[in-house]
Order: C-alpha cells, then sequence, then structure tokens
C-alpha cells in the first residue's frame, strides 16, 4: 500500500523508516504544496499523512476540509508543533490517524498503518455493502430456482488463457484437445460450489454462481484455480507448456437465459467483468472488484491488495502466489 | 480369497484342452516350489495322471493357495507372449477374465502383467496383489505434521483430532484418484503406496495437490490459530512386500524417504528424490527447487507461498 506524505519538513522520511521496513507499504513524500493537486489521483487504498505544519494556519482547515472529502482514501494529520487544539475534532472530520511531535520522533511502524487499515477497510465496506445489497436480487444456494428469463444477482467469474499464440501456433487438433481439457478443468473445480459455465469461447469463458446474499464462499474455486495452476499445467495437459490463465470476479445483476442462449442479453455486469478480465486484468494474475471483495470471507481480505480503479469501481488483486 | 467354483470349473477345463500334463506341471511347479502332482492326485508315478485330473488338481491348489490369480496371470502370459519359447493359446481365457471381473471385482493390469482389486469394489494395502515376500518396484509419499508435539500440547483432543481428520481428507481425495494406498498413517502423518502407471508422476502430482489444498484450507477452514503446516517426501524403489506394517517399514526405500523427509525437507513443503525427477517432465521440474545435498545427491522441492 502507498502512503503518500505531504509535507516540508526535512528528513520527514525518517518518521516512515519502519512502517516500509518490511516492503509491505511504499512511501511517497511530496511538498505540501501539492495535496490539492496530487491528492485526487492517489490511487484507492492509499493513506495520506498531512504536515499541518508545512502549511499556513489559516490554510489547515481547507486541508482538513479536501482530505475528508477524498472517498476511500484514510488520512492523517501530522502535528509537529502542537497546533491542533482540538484532536478529537480532527476524528469528527473523517481522520483515521494524529502523529504528534513525540509519535513523529518515535517513528511509525507498520502494525500502526496495518491496524488504520483494518479499521477503515472495515468501516467503508459496511458501509458500501448496504447500499449494493439493495439492487440484489437473491438467486438462491443453488439452481433450483432460478428460472429463465428473470433476472438475479450472480457471482461472475471470468477466466481466460494467458497462453494464446503458443496455443494457436499448435495443430488444431491438439488446441483444441489443451483447451477443452482446460474447460473441463474449470468445470469440475467449480461445480462443488454450484458454480456454472456460462458462455465459453476458445480460450475461456464466464462462470456464473447463484447469490444468497450471504458471505462469497465460492472465492475458495478460483483460489484453488489459481493455487493449482501447476498441477493442473502438469497433469491435465501433459505438454511442454506450463498454461496461465488469469481470473476476474464480479458481483451484479443479469437476465438469466440458458447456455447458448445468451446472445441477446444487455448486462452492465456482464460487461464490466469481461472488460475487467479482458482489458483490465493482468496475465496471471486474480482480480475482482471491490462488490465482490465486500463479500469474501474476512479472513481472505489480507491475502489481496489493491489494485487502482476501472470503470468506476474499486478493484483488488490477489497476491502472487509463487 | 474364495474363488467362486464356477470360475475353478471354467479354468479347469480351459487348462485342461490347452495343455498337455507334462506343460501344466511345469506352469505350476513356477509358483508353488517344489509342487507334486502325484502326491497331490495321489496316482503312483509309474502312472500317467489323465488330462482332466491333473487340470482339476493343479487349479483347485492354485486357487486353495491364494495364487489362483497369479496363475491366470500367467495364463494370458502363455497366451500373448509364450512359456519357454511356445505361444500356447489358452481357450476361454477372455470369459474367464470376465468373469474374474464380475465376480470377484479383480481387474486384470497388463502393463504389469497382475490383477489387481477394481477400486469401485475395495480397496486394501496391496492392491489385492501383491504376494508376501516378493519385491515390486514403487513410488512413496511420505507426509509429517510439522509440529506436532507443541499442537497437541497447546490445543484441546477434539479441536486438534477435527484438525488431523481435515488433513486426513485431504490426502485421501487427492491419492484416491490417483490409485495410491495408504500403507501406514499415525495420528501426525503417514506413509502412501503407488504402484500403477507413471507411479512416480503419480506420487508427485498427489503430493502437490496435498500442498496445494493445505494452503486453501489455511487460508479458509483452518481451525486453529495458526496454519497447519506438513512435511511431504516422494521417493521410489524397490519394496519386498509383507503383512506386517513393522517389517514393511524396514524396507531401505522407506527408511529413505522418511530421511528425505524429516532431514531435507522444509515446512509446508514437498521434497521429491532424483530417482523421482528423473521420471517427470522437465516443464513439470520448471515448477521446483533444485536442492543440492552434495556432490551426487540432488532433490528436488515443491511449496506454495504468498508475496508478502
Amino acid at each position: 500500500m502507498k502512503i503518500a506524505v505531504f509535507s516540508n519538513t526535512k528528513n520527514i522520511e525518517k518518521s516512515f523508516a519502519g512502517a516500509v521496513k518490511g516492503k509491505k507499504h511504499t512511501l511517497q513524500v511530496s511538498p505540501a504544496s501539492e495535496l490539492k493537486k496530487s491528492s485526487k489521483s492517489v490511487p484507492r487504498g492509499s493513506l495520506i499523512y498531512a504536515d499541518l505544519s508545512s502549511f499556513k494556519k489559516t490554510e489547515v482547515p481547507q486541508v482538513i476540509k479536501l482530505l475528508a472529502k477524498l472517498e476511500g482514501i484514510p488520512f492523517g494529520i501530522m502535528d509537529p508543533k502542537g497546533a491542533v487544539a482540538d484532536v478529537a475534532d480532527l476524528f469528527h472530520n473523517g481522520a483515521s490517524d494524529y502523529l504528534d511531535a513525540a509519535l513523529l520522533k518515535k517513528g511509525v511502524d507498520q502494525k500502526r498503518i496495518d491496524r488504520i487499515l483494518d479499521f477503515k477497510n472495515i468501516e467503508v465496506v459496511d458501509e458500501k455493502l448496504t447500499a449494493a445489497k439493495k439492487n440484489y436480487i437473491l438467486s438462491g444456494p443453488d439452481w433450483k430456482n432460478i428460472k429463465q428469463g428473470q433476472e438475479y444477482t450472480f457471482y461472475f467469474l471470468f477466466i481466460e488463457l494467458d497462453n494464446k499464440n503458443a496455443l494457436k501456433g499448435l495443430a488444431p487438433e491438439l488446441q483444441s484437445d489443451i483447451t477443452e481439457t482446460f474447460r473441463r478443468y474449470v468445470e469440475e473445480t467449480i461445480a462443488p460450489m454450484n458454480g456454472r459455465i456460462w458462455m465459453w469461447m476458445n480460450f475461456g469463458g464466464l462462470v456464473l454462481f447463484p447469490y444468497n446474499g450471504k458471505q462469497c464462499d465460492v472465492i475458495e474455486a478460483a483460489l484453488r484455480l489459481m493455487v493449482n495452476r501447476k498441477l493442473m499445467s502438469a497433469e491435465s495437459i501433459q505438454l511442454d507448456i506450463n498454461l496461465s490463465y488469469r481470473i476476474a470476479m464480479h458481483v451484479g445483476n443479469t437476465v438469466y437465459k440458458s447456455k447458448g442462449d445468451t446472445g441477446s442479453i444487455v448486462s452492465d455486469s456482464i460487461n464490466s467483468v469481461f472488460h475487467l478480465g479482458q482489458k483490465y486484468t493482468e496475465p496471471n494474475n486474480f482480480f475482482l472488484t471491490d462488490d465482490i471483495f465486500m463479500l469474501i470471507p474476512s479472513r481472505l481480505m489480507n491475502y489481496y491488495v489493491p489494485a487502482g480503479e476501472y470503470e468506476g469501481r474499486n478493484i483488488f488483486r490477489l497476491k502472487h502466489i509463487l | 480369497m474364495q474363488i467362486p467354483s464356477s470360475i475353478v470349473s471354467l479354468t479347469s477345463r480351459a487348462v485342461s484342452e490347452s495343455m498337455d500334463v507334462n506343460v501344466m506341471t511345469h506352469v505350476a511347479k513356477d509358483i508353488i516350489d517344489g509342487y507334486d502332482l502325484f502326491q497331490r492326485t495321489g496316482f503312483r508315478e509309474s502312472m500317467v495322471v489323465p488330462q482332466k485330473d491333473a487340470a482339476n488338481q493343479i487349479v483347485r491348489d492354485m486357487a486353495r493357495s491364494g495364487k489362483f490369480f497369479y496363475f491366470i496371470s500367467l495364463l494370458i502370459q502363455m497366451h500373448t507372449a509364450g512359456y519357454k519359447g511356445r505361444i500356447y493359446p489358452i481357450k476361454y481365457l477372455k470369459d474367464i477374465v470376465k468373469m474374474i471381473n464380475e465376480e470377484c471385482g479383480f481387474i486384470y493390469d497388463m502393463e504389469n502383467n497382475l490383477f489387481v482389486e477394481d477400486p469401485a469394489v475395495r480397496r486394501t494395502r496391496n492392491w489385492g496383489a501383491f504376494l508376501e515376500g516378493r519385491d515390486y518396484n514403487l513410488s512413496f509419499l511420505r507426509l509429517d505434521i510439522v509440529g506436532n508435539s507443541q499442537l497437541v500440547r497447546k490445543y484441546p483432543d477434539n479441536l486438534i483430532q477435527a484438525t488431523y481428520a481435515d488433513l486426513r481428507k485431504i490426502v485421501e481425495k487427492a491419492i484416491d484418484k490417483r490409485n495410491g494406498r495408504i500403507w501406514n498413517w499415525e495420528g501426525d502423518g503417514g506413509l502412501i503406496a503407488f504402484y500403477f502407471a507413471n507411479k512416480s508422476h503419480l506420487a508427485t502430482m498427489s503430493g502437490m495437490e496435498i500442498i496445494n489444498e493445505l494452503f486453501v484450507y489455511n487460508a479458509l477452514h483452518c481451525r486453529l490459530e495458526e496454519p497447519l503446516k506438513v512435511r511431504v517426501a516422494v521417493h521410489a524403489g524397490m519394496c519386498q512386500y509383507t503383512e506386517s506394517v513393522a517389517d514393511l517399514l524396514k524396507n531401505d526405500v522407506i527408511k529413505e524417504t522418511v530421511q528425505i523427509e524429516s532431514k531435507y525437507t522444509r515446512p509446508n513443503s514437498m521434497t521429491i528424490s532424483n530417482t523421482v525427477g528423473s521420471k517427470l517432465d522437465a516443464s513439470i521440474l520448471e515448477g521446483f527447487e533444485t536442492l543440492m545435498i552434495d556432490n551426487r545427491l540432488k532433490f528436488y522441492a515443491y511449496s506454495v507461498s504468498m508475496e508478502q
């Protein structure tokens, strides 16, 4: 995660040396004058610190107001000169941290940053989740009650092979054997979680999971697909190719029509997951939207890192599996 | 195992109609040391044992001694590859193999030339095929829970039992589909044997699946406050089969497997020996780390971890 510090204080980076020591977080120090311009381009999921001693006294209320307006970006206040009379007021205005002279001298460590992020994550997620759930139409825990032509909320999983060029160079029969084996492998992995392949092209497709309004347990299938890449290549493909694929997940609504009869469906959610998978997700990676990130089991949240914003949604990336 | 009389009867007919008494006696002696047809049938040595009587006696003795399937696999060899330089077409052979499959639940494995139990019917430790005291070329997977003693002291017994049962399920799922058999399972780990097809490949794939599934388990389902960690080792070699587990574990190849696991394997990883590595495709080994133990000894390690 990126820690963006706006300060004119000399050697201010020393106060954050402990926070970036473990390489989990990165630090960017900019002059205080750039706060207004740069704060808007700071990626979501970052943490901003503003050094009040680098601003004129009259500018301070505007600085707080500006920071409070940044959606999805927590902020902290640095106050080496003890200029803030009412610290609680800062927190009432949305601040997540306050560093006085003593704390700046002692230095900020990684644990402190992690605590702030955990706290803010829960807060932001709860609000967004409540708003998002208003639009969801439960499709149930399985496929029993899903009817043709009706609109439901589904978990969407887009999956596509990255090795398209290598595969296109193979004999057509061999290419089709590999892609068919891959399709079967996806099918077998998603089946225990009630997943079904809904659309399938040559090198990948779209999987649907019914949405029951509860925690997103189906994430297990996607995690398993990512973990088993080497095993799948070694056992199912048995060629000198280590297959690599990308996965994108999203949750949203669509009218349900049976496989093969999907040509006329117009759905923002389907467009979004295809765009995310084909245009934004990097090869050999698993990206998901914040709509689904809010629903994954909490013990998995640390497995993901912010990956910027795409088509108006915050995106998270599964940390690389090595 | 009791062989149904219909199979014994058809086999006797097949033997009596496919070879003379001299050949069938030789075959019987190959299977049962010192087999004496005259003594078994009660005929005096100066007399000729009628072909039908000889076949009946030999087949019944094979069934009684527990070597009936071995006898049939020898008949299949005589029929396909020959016996002492000559092909012996054996009558009703297809019917006999079919009856063994349908009535006894055993299938013929052409690669190893033996009958093995049909996994859909039953699963025993030796695939229903190994004979006591004989040598077999096998691959082994050894698995051990890291820090078992500390875990047992730290957590209540029911939590430990449930966690270890979860692990056993992961192991069983990984090995059952690859026709592996658990030869020994203690509280904190076990030994699994693979015999059929590309056994080193199958043992390695099972080990990879166990490591991968444990990663998913630790991420989502682990009941402990910490990840459950295992060490897995895969090795291959000749092993003398015996029904006694204690004696089985005295085989050098098994001792070596245990040593690779305990001495050269990091927690939550699998180490495979060079013997196993040499049987795998290069593309598989690309995903493994090479461990040089000394100038001559090389192992390969597989693990799953996450970027920090």
